[in-house]
């Protein structure tokens, strides 16, 4: 996968002072960024609150990336000592003594609801986003589909997906495209039929 | 340029396809276009949902992950300018005296730390590279005398030079330069690629590997000498 070249663009920019720059990195990855969290934070939130910390770690850090390995190489290592030491000062927070140790199970479940922050209206959110999507994807002819499945899932370059479908570099460009916007049409019907704001979402 | 034109642009800058120029171009008018930049933040939203990655939301009266970031970052100041590759002064009329100082300094530098590291050593693990006389230890004296010369602090990325001078006593390189920067598109390449593969594919022995090999480079924001130490 190479996002190595819009990446350093918009890191050129949060480095010349652009803040914003660094909010389309944030919302490029954050959901990967959390996914990884998730494997050493068994709470969602507590991945958000981590992955939050992270992104803000990196941010200050910034000054410092000359662009010698991918940002998101560079992130992923931040997220992750990040997700460590948040374990470990986790480990010797005083709350933790609040629990009952003679009864874990009880503790976990108690920790588990404190940390509950998804309201049914979210989760309702969610499940509508990842039909409409899975729904959209369907839809797709058979070329569109496997473009955006090698891009997306299997995080193949364009020239390696051209490779693979047989067809030029700039085919594979539009069919991803076309691709996107199909299943970006059906999303702005969910977020204009009320159901969110995509900028929350995204 | 048209619409349709505008936004298949904006896809292959997603995914980083597009060259520098336009890239840049594309990048100015995101910045400026809030009906682009929602639909960046789209594109990231279907790439979550194909990847089965959880959909960050906001619950509970918490505004959502990015949003909290974008708040917390108004507090912050501005980031200080880029700082230019380090100057490595002129030598001066009269100033062969403070040159022969400092290669004094830096071959007793050198002299303690080849010390120190075949202490810690067992004499049979000692490689060739760990030697007074080895090329790689005068890489690893190269490495770190311009940064502390420099004052600058190395990158967390850049930080796995330390990484690399850890290692360089355990395996020995053919060709540094060459190297380090394949092993950097390695590394990228596992890092990009350990997102998308199954759970079990993920959990390989190279990713993990790989997993544990970064732990330290990031560290170096906060890991101490003693630490990288005690992981050598």
């Amino acid at each position: 996968m190479s996002d190595d070249v819009s990446d350093l663009v918009l890191v050129q920019r949060v480095q010349a002072g652009e803040k914003a720059a660094f909010d389309l990195l944030v919302r490029k990855y954050q959901h990967r960024v959390v996914k990884l969290v998730m494997r050493y934070m068994r709470q969602p939130a507590d991945a958000e609150d981590v992955a939050q910390e992270a992104f803000i770690k990196a941010y200050r850090a910034l000054p410092q990336f000359r662009g010698e390995s991918a940002f998101y190489t560079w992130l992923y290592r931040i997220a992750i000592n990040t997700a460590k030491n948040a374990i470990v000062s986790r480990a010797r927070s005083p709350v933790e003594y609040d629990l009952d140790l003679q009864n874990t199970e009880e503790s976990y479940d108690l920790q588990s609801r404190l940390a509950d922050h998804d309201t049914p209206e979210a989760l309702v959110l969610a499940e509508e986003i990842r039909t409409v999507v899975n729904q959209a994807m369907d839809a797709l002819p058979e070329d569109l589909r496997t473009a955006i499945v090698l891009r997306e899932l299997d995080g193949q370059s364009y020239e390696a997906i051209a490779a693979t479908m047989d067809c030029p570099v700039g085919t594979v460009r539009s069919r991803i495209f076309r691709a996107r916007e199909a299943i970006d049409r059906r999303l702005l019907q969910v977020f204009d039929g009320g159901l969110g704001r995509v900028e929350e979402l995204a | 340029m048209n619409e349709t034109e505008r936004d298949s642009q904006l896809s292959a800058l997603f995914d980083g396809e597009l060259a520098a120029d336009p890239a840049a171009l594309v990048t100015r008018r995101l910045l400026k276009d809030p009906a682009l930049r929602a639909t960046w933040g789209r594109y990231a939203l279907i790439g979550a949902v194909l990847r089965q990655e959880p959909l960050l939301q906001p619950a509970g009266g918490r505004a959502d992950l990015a949003d909290r970031v974008r708040q917390s970052l108004l507090a912050e100041p501005e980031l200080a300018p880029v700082a230019p590759p380090p100057v490595f002064a002129q030598p001066r009329a009269g100033g062969w005296r403070r040159g022969l100082t400092g290669a004094a300094l830096a071959a007793s530098v050198a002299a303690v730390a080849l010390l120190v590291l075949r202490w810690q050593m067992p004499v049979a693990e000692v490689p060739l590279a760990a030697q007074p006389s080895s090329p790689s230890g005068a890489v690893v004296v190269a490495n770190v005398a311009p940064q502390a010369a420099s004052g600058v602090l190395p990158e967390p990325v850049v930080s796995s030079s330390v990484e690399d001078v850890a290692h360089s006593y355990t395996t020995p390189r053919q060709a540094a330069p060459s190297g380090a920067r394949l092993a950097a598109h390695l590394v990228d390449y596992v890092v990009a690629h350990s997102d998308y593969a199954s759970p079990g594919v993920r959990l390989s022995s190279l990713s993990a590997q790989m997993s544990g090999s970064m732990d330290p480079a990031e560290n170096t924001v906060e890991m101490t000498k003693d630490e990288v130490g005690a992981r050598r």
